[in-house]
C-alpha cells in the first residue's frame, strides 16, 4: 500500500489539515452519490411523465363516461348500459368498473388474511418469541417475501386451485379466493416484519411500567404496546393493501380473468394489472386500446401512490411521537 | 496493489470489448429475419425455423410470439420481417398498412382445426354450431340445456388478442340478428394459452373451452367434441384415435377450420424469400403435419 493511502484514513475528515488530494477525492465521490440519487429521480419522473402523458391521451380516444358504462344493443336492438370490458370488440367497450372491482376483491380478502397472520407474526416475534426462535423464524418469514411471485402463482395455479376447489366447492376452479390466498404469502412478511419493527420501536419503560402495575403479558400486548403501535401497524396494513394492489403475476395466473362482476368471493375475477400485463404486449400501438391501459396503469398508480404516502405520513408522525 | 488491480481491471475490460467487437463482425456476415406472432403457429414457425437454418447457414430465424395482433403491428411498426397470423388481416390493420404505404404480401401457410373440449368425464359428445354459439356467448348456462347431465357450465377461453379468440368469435360466434357482434359471456376465465387451458378442462369436470385441433388430439385427459354444421347434419369429429381428420378439415366438412398465415411487409427477397418458399414446399408441409396442425390440401 502507498504511503498516501496510509497518511489519508489516518488523517481525520474533520481535522482542518486535509490533504488537497483528499478533498478532491472526496468531492469526487460525493458527487458520484449525488448522481445516483439524481439518476434515480431523474427516471421516476420520466415514468410519471410517460405514463401521464399517455394516460391523459385516452380522453383523445374515449370519452370519460366510457371508462365507466357504454351502450350496447340488446338482441332486440334496444341499447342497455352494461359495464364491461371488451376492448377489442367491434364495438369496444372499456368500462373499468369489473377490473376495479375484481382487483379489490381479490386485494381486500388477501390484505385481511395477511393482516390477521402478519400482525399476529409480528406481535410473536417482537413480544413473545425468545431471540432463539426469533433469529430463526425471522430470516425464514423474510424469505418468503424473496420467492418469485411468479412461483407463487404457478403453485396456486396447479396445487393451490385443487387444494381450495376440494373444500370449497367453488363456482370456478380459479377464484378471487385463490388469488387471494397467493397474494397473502406476499404481504403477510410485508405486514410480519413492519409490525415487528413498529412494536419494537416502543420504548421498555412502557412495558415495564405495565408489568410494574401487575398486568400480564396479553394485557401488556394488547392494552399498552398494540394501542401505542397503533399508527405504525396499520401504516405496515396499508403499504401490504398497496403491494396486493399493485401485484401481478400472482392475480394473472391464479384469479381466472373473467371480467365478472360480483361479490362471490368464489368466483373468477380480473384485475386491473392482470389486464394490462396480458393485453399490453399484444396492443398496437396508438388505439384506443393501447391508451385504455396506460388509462388503467395511471389510475392503479395513483391508487398505490396515495397508499404509500399515507403510510409514510403515518410513519414519520409516529417516529416524532416516539422519541420521549 | 491497487495499480495492478486497476491494470487487470483494464485488460479485461478492454479484452471484453475487443471480443464483442470480433462476434459483432462475425455476425454481420449472417442473415438475420424475424418471425413475430401467433402463438398457435409459434412452435411451427420455430421447427421451420430449425430445419431451415441446417439447410442455410447464412440465415438466422428468430421466431418469437405474443398472438397474431402483436406480429401484425410488428409487421406494420417495421420491427418485424415476416408476421404470423392466425387470420386474416382486420380492416383496420389494411388501413393503417395503407397509410404506412407497406405492400404487405400474405401466403397461406396451412390449416388449423378449432376443436371444442370438455372433461373427459362429461357425457356430451357432439353440439351443433347454434349451440357452441349460445354456450359460450352466455345463454346456455347448464348442461342440461343440451341434454347432457345437468351441471354449471363452465366457460375457458384465452385472451382478447389471441387469433383463436378472434377467429372463434367471428366463426362461431358471429353477429345477431341486428347485425350485432355477439360477445364471449363475460365469466369465461382467461388463460394465458392453449396449454393451461388444457390443463384446466382436464382438472373441471363442467369445463368447456376451445382451442386448436393439433395440441388436443393427443391428449386423453380432455375430450374432443364432434360439431354439427346444423341439428341436421352428422356430427363431424375433428380428430379421430388420437389423429387428426384431415379429411374433413380440407373439405371444411368440420365447421370449425381456419387458414394460418404469413405475412411479409414486402415482396420477399434473400433470407425471408427463400424461407417463405422453404415453408410452402412439401417439406416444409410435412413438417406442418409433423407438429400436428393440417397441412395445405395437396
Amino acid at each position: 500500500m502507498s504511503s498516501e493511502e496510509l497518511n489519508g484514513t489516518a488523517v481525520s475528515p474533520y481535522s482542518k489539515k486535509i490533504k488537497k488530494e483528499t478533498r478532491i477525492k472526496e468531492s469526487i465521490i460525493r458527487a458520484f452519490f449525488l448522481l445516483n440519487g439524481l439518476t434515480a429521480l431523474v427516471f421516476i419522473i420520466l415514468i410519471f411523465i410517460f405514463l401521464f402523458k399517455e394516460g391523459i391521451n385516452a380522453f383523445n380516444h374515449i370519452s370519460p363516461s366510457d371508462f365507466i358504462s357504454s351502450g350496447k344493443p340488446d338482441e332486440e336492438g334496444v341499447m342497455q348500459t352494461v359495464y364491461e370490458w371488451f376492448p377489442t370488440a367491434g364495438n369496444a367497450r372499456h368500462s373499468l368498473i369489473p377490473l376495479i372491482l375484481g382487483t379489490l376483491l381479490a386485494a381486500i380478502p388477501a390484505t385481511i388474511f395477511s393482516t390477521i397472520l402478519g400482525v399476529g407474526a409480528g406481535i410473536y416475534l417482537s413480544e413473545i418469541a425468545n431471540p432463539k426462535i426469533k433469529e430463526f423464524l425471522k430470516p425464514v418469514i423474510e424469505l418468503f417475501a424473496a420467492i418469485p411471485t411468479v412461483v407463487l402463482g404457478f403453485f396456486m395455479l396447479v396445487v393451490g386451485a385443487s387444494f381450495f376447489s376440494d373444500i370449497f366447492h367453488p363456482t370456478n376452479r380459479l377464484n378471487a379466493f385463490v388469488a387471494a390466498v397467493g397474494l397473502s404469502m406476499v404481504i403477510i412478511p410485508i405486514i410480519a416484519s413492519l409490525t415487528e419493527d413498529a412494536l419494537r420501536s416502543i420504548p421498555m419503560e412502557l412495558r415495564m411500567a405495565s408489568y410494574g402495575l401487575g398486568a400480564t403479558k396479553w394485557q401488556t400486548i394488547s392494552r399498552v404496546i398494540l394501542p401505542a403501535a397503533f399508527s405504525g401497524v396499520s401504516a405496515s396494513i396499508i403499504l401490504g393493501f398497496g403491494r396486493a394492489i399493485g401485484e401481478t403475476m400472482i392475480v394473472l395466473m391464479a384469479s381466472g380473468n373473467a371480467s365478472n362482476i360480483t361479490a362471490n368471493i368464489f368466483m373468477s375475477v380480473r384485475t386491473m394489472t392482470a389486464t394490462i400485463a396480458a393485453e399490453m404486449g399484444e396492443v398496437s400501438q396508438g388505439s384506443d386500446h393501447y391508451y385504455a391501459l396506460f388509462f388503467i396503469g395511471v389510475i392503479l398508480f395513483i391508487i398505490t401512490f396515495v397508499l404509500n404516502l399515507i403510510a409514510e405520513v403515518i410513519i414519520s408522525k409516529m417516529r416524532k411521537r416516539n422519541t420521549f | 496493489m491497487k495499480k495492478t488491480i486497476l491494470f487487470h481491471l483494464v485488460i479485461l475490460l478492454s479484452s471484453v470489448f475487443l471480443f464483442q467487437a470480433c462476434k459483432k463482425r462475425e455476425e454481420v456476415k449472417k442473415e438475420v429475419i424475424s418471425v413475430k406472432g401467433s402463438d398457435t403457429m409459434v412452435n411451427l414457425a420455430q421447427k421451420w425455423a430449425e430445419v431451415f437454418m441446417n439447410q442455410n447457414a447464412n440465415v438466422s430465424v428468430q421466431v418469437t410470439g405474443g398472438g397474431s395482433g402483436t406480429g401484425v403491428a410488428a409487421l406494420l411498426n417495421g420491427t418485424t420481417d415476416i408476421a404470423a397470423s392466425s387470420r386474416e388481416l382486420k380492416s383496420k390493420e389494411k388501413e393503417q398498412a395503407a397509410s404506412k404505404n407497406i405492400n404487405y404480401e400474405e401466403f397461406k401457410v396451412a390449416l388449423d382445426g378449432i376443436a371444442v373440449i370438455v372433461h373427459p368425464e362429461n357425457p356430451l359428445n357432439e353440439l351443433t354450431m347454434d349451440q357452441i354459439r349460445d354456450i359460450f356467448s352466455g345463454k346456455i348456462k347448464n348442461y342440461s340445456e343440451v341434454k347432457s347431465g345437468n351441471g354449471k357450465i363452465t366457460l375457458y377461453g384465452r385472451e382478447n388478442s389471441s387469433g383463436t379468440y378472434e377467429f372463434f368469435r367471428e366463426h362461431v360466434l358471429g353477429k345477431d340478428k341486428n347485425g350485432n357482434e355477439i360477445d364471449y359471456a363475460t365469466n369465461t376465465q382467461v388463460l394465458q394459452g392453449t396449454a393451461a387451458l388444457a390443463e384446466a378442462v382436464a382438472r373441471d369436470k363442467n369445463a368447456i373451452a376451445y382451442g386448436g385441433v393439433g395440441y388436443f388430439a393427443m391428449r386423453t385427459d380432455v375430450k374432443i367434441l364432434g360439431v354439427k354444421k346444423d341439428a341436421d347434419s352428422p356430427a363431424i369429429y375433428p380428430s379421430k384415435d388420437g389423429k387428426v381428420n384431415f379429411d374433413d378439415i380440407w373439405s371444411g366438412a368440420y365447421s370449425i377450420s381456419r387458414y394460418l398465415f404469413m405475412f411479409t411487409s414486402a415482396k420477399p427477397v434473400g433470407g425471408v424469400d427463400a424461407y417463405m418458399k422453404f415453408v410452402l414446399s412439401p417439406e416444409g408441409q410435412k413438417i406442418v403435419e409433423t407438429m400436428e396442425y393440417i397441412p395445405l390440401p395437396r
